[in-house]
Parts: structure tokens; C-alpha cells; sequence
């Protein structure tokens, strides 16, 4: 039997190359810089496990979308809504990691093991965002300095005759109760949260 | 309004098709962000054989920002006050965004078997609580059963 091959259909995968760069000299395609090729029948799989998320490892831990797709407030995959990895083995996506570290809450903490959060800086998919993050971090640390020398001066004027006079507690365990009071919530706009950092999301 | 993120929406049939024990969450017909939540109280607390009723609702920056939580049912707890607004870590300072609707409901279910009157919300409950530990537990398991019960 003969067969005449008269058109082949390529298909690729890709796949965000989160993997130790110590490992690197196994890598067969150098060129992809960002990326490395899967196995399409494996991506298949992971795809279709994706779909009931949760308690799969290579979703965001912060969107619970995987780690290839994208953050809720983007569409397309890929470079515009990039991957990157933490020292802590906790890969998130930019944006989601970014919006995370920017609330006051955050105090620059990874979200899954609540270490400082730092880019692994020997990653490739890393380096464009370690500058940036530099930032962050620094800002996050003036901010939470900041925080600590505002409660400790004016717990009294803040909290006034509403709220319990516990001894246990710290003045921003107390801050934080006043932010989620549910009475407040209507008139308490909270965009107030993103207004710390003069770094913007891109 | 802006459409219901991914995340809410998987959280939300995790609800329902793998309930917590103990829990049901349910989301408003209207507002998809709006949970009612009843909490059966945890066995061998005064709060046995209650089932308390509660709101949740996952403000716009969820998960961002913790989910905003507070029992509907009266309770006599030094953590939980007249308000039925909840002092409990998670919905606060220690929120992640790796905890969920479940997680946080679980953490409110562990409230009610270990009170805190050390780091009070309700100032006078958790004094009594200090005071006259077996008093104030009655007077917990009194109001269970005058608010908490479930009107057959
Ligand atoms: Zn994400
Ligand atoms: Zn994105
Ligand atoms: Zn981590």
C-alpha cells in the first residue's frame, strides 16, 4: 500500500516554562524562550481536568483559572496576561498577584503560604516583572511602616465609643474590623483600597 | 452589573453539588453575589441543635477582599455582637485570596465551638464569658433555642 501525504495539519501547545532553570540543559527547544512545548495529548488531559478547577495544581491560586488561560479581567493568553513564579513555588497570574499585593490587606504576602511574596529572579518568564515588582515591595514596606506608626498614635479618635476596647488585639486587627462593618459598606466607597501605590496595572 | 467572575461561579456549584456539612449557601435568585447561609450549630457547644441563619455577600474586589459575612439569627457569643457582625481573623487582616466561600463558612462553624472572650467583638458577652464561664454557655444554649430553632 502506498499513501500519498498530501497535506499535514500542524498542532502546537503551549505551556508557561515554570520550571527550575537549573534543569535547562534538558530543554530542547532553546529558541522558545518563554515557552516549552507539550505534549498535545497531555495538554488535552489538563484541559479537561481544568474544567472543575479547584483542587488542580496549575490553576492561579488567586482566580482558579489555569495557569495558561487568563485573569478574569483579560481575554486573550498568553505575553498580555503573563505567568510569573515566586520564590515560594506559588505562580500566579501579573495581574492577579499584582491587584492582590496592592490591597491593604496583602502586606505584600503570598496568598497560599502568607510568605513575602518575591519573583523567583532565575526564571526567564520573571524578568521582564522584577523591576516592578522591586517597587511594590518597597512601597508595600513604607506602607505597612506607615500603618503601624498611624494606629499606634490614634486608636482612641479612630475606633471612638462603638468599638470594643479589647486589650488583645492590634490597632490594625481593629482598623480592618471597621472596613468590614456591613453598616458601612453603602456610603464607605472602598475604591480608596487601590489609591496607595502610584504603580498601575498595564 | 458587571458578569459574575469564573471563580464565583465554580465556588457557587461546589456549594450546591458538594455541600459543606452542616452548611448551606445559597445565592439570591437577583444577586448572584448574595448568599444565604444557614450554620447548624457544631455538636457539644451550646449551640447544638440550632440552626443559625446568616448573609453573605462577595463584595465587587472578591477575592480580593474578604466575603462580608454576619448572622441574621440572634446568638449570644463574646465573638459575634448585637449586629450579628463576626470578629474572626479571616474576614480581616489574616483574608487571602486562596480561602473561599467554604472556607470562610467552616471558619465561623469552628467560632461557634471554641468562643474567644479574649478578643471580643461583644464586649459584655465575652465579660460574662470571663466571668461565669457554665452561666454564660446556658444563656448561649437559652438563646439557641428561643432564636435558633427552626419553626416547624
Ligand atoms: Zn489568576
Ligand atoms: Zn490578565
Ligand atoms: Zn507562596
Amino acid at each position: 500500500m502506498k499513501l500519498d501525504i498530501k497535506r499535514v495539519n500542524p498542532v502546537f501547545t503551549w505551556s508557561w516554562d515554570t520550571r527550575d532553570p537549573a534543569a535547562a540543559k534538558d530543554r530542547q527547544y532553546p529558541f522558545l524562550y518563554n515557552y516549552y512545548p507539550v505534549d498535545v495529548e497531555k495538554a488535552h488531559l489538563e484541559n479537561g481536568n481544568a474544567v472543575d478547577g479547584d483542587e488542580d495544581e496549575d490553576v492561579c491560586g488567586i482566580c482558579r483559572a489555569s495557569y495558561n488561560g487568563t485573569c478574569p479581567s483579560c481575554k486573550i493568553p498568553g505575553d498580555s496576561c503573563p505567568l510569573v513564579a515566586g520564590l515560594c513555588h506559588h505562580h500566579f497570574h501579573y495581574h492577579c498577584i499584582f491587584r492582590w499585593l496592592d490591597t491593604n490587606t496583602s502586606k505584600g504576602l503570598c496568598p497560599m503560604c502568607r510568605q513575602q511574596f518575591q519573583l523567583n529572579s532565575k526564571l526567564p518568564i520573571n524578568r521582564p516583572y522584577l523591576e516592578k515588582f522591586e517597587s511594590i515591595t518597597k512601597a508595600i514596606r513604607e506602607r505597612v511602616f506607615l500603618d503601624e506608626a498611624f494606629d499606634g498614635n490614634s486608636q482612641q479618635e479612630e475606633y471612638g465609643n462603638e468599638m470594643p476596647s479589647d486589650s488583645g488585639g492590634t490597632g490594625q486587627e481593629r482598623r480592618s474590623a471597621d472596613q468590614s462593618d456591613l453598616e458601612e459598606d453603602e456610603e464607605e466607597q472602598e475604591d480608596s483600597f487601590y489609591g496607595h501605590l502610584d504603580v498601575n496595572i498595564e | 452589573m458587571a458578569s459574575l467572575p469564573k471563580r464565583i461561579i465554580k465556588e457557587t456549584e461546589r456549594l450546591i453539588t458538594d455541600p459543606v456539612p452542616g452548611i448551606t449557601a445559597e445565592p439570591h435568585d437577583d444577586n448572584l453575589r448574595y448568599f444565604e447561609v444557614t450554620v447548624e450549630g457544631p455538636v457539644g457547644s451550646p449551640y447544638e441543635n440550632g440552626i443559625f441563619q446568616l448573609e453573605l455577600y462577595l463584595p465587587d474586589d472578591y477575592p480580593m477582599e474578604a466575603p462580608k459575612v454576619r448572622f441574621l439569627t440572634k446568638i449570644y457569643h463574646p465573638n459575634i455582637d448585637r449586629l450579628g457582625r463576626i470578629c474572626l481573623d479571616v474576614l480581616k487582616t489574616n483574608w487571602s485570596p486562596a480561602l473561599q466561600i467554604r472556607t470562610v463558612l467552616l471558619s465561623i462553624q469552628a467560632l461557634l465551638a471554641s468562643p474567644n472572650p479574649n478578643d471580643p467583638l461583644a464586649n459584655d458577652v465575652a465579660e460574662d464569658w470571663i466571668k461565669d464561664e457554665e452561666a454564660a454557655k446556658q444563656t448561649a444554649k437559652k438563646w439557641s433555642k428561643l432564636y435558633a430553632t427552626p419553626k416547624q
